[in-house]
């Protein structure tokens, strides 16, 4: 969690809301944080590379008013009515942070901050599950690699992951991008190891 | 002669319990500011003051202040001092469209349309005197506060700009609100020897470090080798007096009011304000502030010829106000004061020397959006002009 204030200096916001007094009272707000605003409804931006940040309304919101199914870029939800469809509705699109109306004079800071801070949360987390669910892929080829390093040497399983595990980080790889490497090698795949091929001389 | 319109003002500070120095100061600012309007000529109205004292509980606040709202006919209300006591406020005032006009300096990050914000944003008192402090004596520094959220804000922003000098937060502790154990700060500083101290303790915290900072020798006017400034927001000119010489000397402090600035509106002001209160007294921001609050109130008043809260706020941007301090407005876009920083070191006979001021009142930035480009200071003792960079207005378009 960063210690530094959080500044939207020059940041350009979309608000894809009908122009009317809770868009008015969160105009005043974003000029108070240097945001340049652009309210827009209906919505038709196809291109939103100069947008850093979409506020959207909820009761008047629709399947496919964006071009995205993972927004690049963070959303605020302006909810107005709570029935369940339209809050289902709402998180369907994947905000980072909510507004409710009447939008006063309090209330977008916070959800800029939150947003902000979500949206990069929740990219880092799908980075990281995504990098997981590849190395998951990959535990048959890492078996298979320890069950042929244990054959060869003829040293048990542990002795065998060690040795894995050592040349991974040798090679500052992963243990799964490693059996990969040693596996194009097919049988020639110790040789590939330094530390293995001295003591295969060795022996 | 047909007599004047009455106006009910509300005036709502705690004159006993923990805030009573500043309740008091802000207090009497407020009175003599009625007094003065009551007594022009150019005002086809009066003031009556509605003077209710909270005690310094926080849940007292928002029930006198719905009292006098709808039993006594109050649409403004001239109070506050903590932040907690503000935040009780502001539901009531936004529910009955009433407005509050705080006088005190404060955190930031708060914009409520029915108040009116009439001391220093952070921009204009912690940021400049982090820039000087870190700019002079360098970037590393030890911040010691009372336990709550005008500390922790401040030493946030404190902490951002040493970075940016390139020095770093040494260490960041708190004492509970009302605490004297101050040994250990004391001592830690001793050990750490920061480059200055930012200190946002309050009340009796503050008054027993500065005498035990003193009484260890590590103050700027001490005989010995160590000499560490000691830099804060809220030391004013009545604390100087409860804290006693030699411990009161050599402080610096960043505001935009001394009683010691040198201009015909401030000396009328530290004139009258001894007259009404006794030739003791002294004057501080808090107590110009609240003068302010009042005499501002009345230029909209007079020129809005209404009490409503909207049409107040319709012709507040144009009132223009020659304070003690120098020439105020209310920026409208956030409801805060264009306000003029200063550093000032205490000096003997409870008064600040001011050493640094900033060349124009500075546009208020409560949420601190243009901290990079910040205005610096402009250094009264070596006249030298710093660049100032004005934030740039943000464009709006509307497209449907």
């Amino acid at each position: 969690m960063t210690k530094a204030i959080p500044n939207f200096s020059n940041k350009t916001a979309l608000i894809v809301h009908k122009a009317d007094g809770n868009v008015d009272s969160l105009l005043s707000q974003l000029r108070r944080f240097n945001i340049d605003a652009i309210c827009q409804w209906p919505p038709r931006a196809k291109d939103f590379s100069p947008v850093d940040i979409v506020f959207f309304d909820v009761d008047n919101g629709f399947d496919g008013m964006f071009p995205w199914t993972q927004a690049p870029i963070p959303l605020i939800a302006i909810i107005g009515s709570e029935t369940p469809g339209r809050l289902a509705w709402a998180i369907s699109q994947h905000p980072s942070a909510y507004l409710t109306t009447p939008i006063g004079s309090k209330g977008v800071f916070q959800a800029l901050v939150t947003a902000f801070h979500n949206h990069t949360d929740r990219a880092d987390l799908q980075r990281e599950v995504a990098d997981l669910r590849e190395r998951l892929r990959c535990r048959p080829l890492v078996v298979h690699t320890i069950l042929r390093i244990m054959s060869v040497l003829g040293i048990d399983d542990d002795a065998a992951f060690h040795l894995l595990r050592d040349e991974s980080m040798r090679r500052r790889i992963s243990v799964e991008a490693c059996c990969q490497e040693l596996e194009a090698h097919a049988d020639n795949f110790l040789s590939t190891i330094p530390e293995l091929s001295r003591s295969l001389a060795r022996k | 002669m047909g007599g004047k319109a009455k106006i009910p003002i509300g005036v709502l500070f705690s004159t006993t319990g923990p805030y009573a120095t500043v309740g008091e100061a802000m207090l009497n600012g407020t009175l003599l500011a009625i007094d003065e309007v009551n007594r022009a000529p150019d005002f086809d109205f009066e003031l009556v003051p509605l003077v209710r004292n909270p005690g310094g509980e926080t849940s007292e606040y928002a029930s006198i202040c719905r009292d006098l709202i709808i039993n006594s006919g109050v649409a403004h209300i001239i109070g506050c001092y903590t932040s907690s006591s503000r935040k009780a406020i502001v539901p009531v005032v936004e529910k009955y469209d009433a407005l509050l006009w705080y006088p005190s300096h404060y955190e930031g990050f708060e914009s409520s349309d029915n108040v009116v914000y009439l001391g220093a944003s952070p921009n204009q008192h912690i940021v400049p005197l982090a820039q000087y402090m870190a700019s002079r004596f360098g970037a590393r520094v030890y911040c010691c506060g009372s336990d709550y959220i005008w500390p922790w804000e401040s030493n946030r922003v404190m902490r951002e700009i040493v970075e940016n000098f390139g020095g770093e937060m040494l260490a960041e502790r708190y004492l509970a609100v009302g605490s004297t154990e101050v040994t250990g700060l004391v001592e830690e500083i001793r050990l750490l020897r920061p480059d200055f101290v930012f200190n946002t303790l309050i009340g009796e915290s503050s008054y027993a470090f500065l005498r035990a900072f003193r009484e260890a020798g590590l103050g700027t006017q001490s005989a010995d080798d160590v000499s560490i400034p000691i830099a804060s927001c809220t030391l004013s000119e009545p604390e100087l007096r409860n804290i006693g010489d030699p411990a009161a000397l050599g402080h610096i402090t960043s505001s935009v009011y001394f009683q010691s600035l040198d201009n015909p509106q401030n000396h009328a002001f530290v004139k009258n304000y001894r007259t009404r209160f006794g030739p003791q007294k002294v004057t501080s921001a808090d107590a110009e502030a609240s003068y302010n609050s009042v005499h501002m109130l009345a230029l909209a008043l007079r020129s809005a010829a209404s009490t409503k809260a909207s049409d107040i706020l319709a012709v507040l941007g144009d009132c223009v106000y020659d304070a003690p301090q120098g020439r105020i407005r209310i920026d409208t876009e956030n409801n805060h004061s264009y306000l003029t920083p200063r550093i000032g070191v205490s000096s003997a006979g409870a008064e600040f020397a001011v050493v640094a001021a900033a060349q124009k009142p500075i546009k208020p930035d409560p949420f601190l959006a243009s901290l990079k480009g910040a205005a610096f200071m402009l250094d009264a003792a070596r006249d030298q002009i710093q660049p100032a960079d004005h934030s740039r207005q943000p464009k709006l378009r509307v497209v449907s």
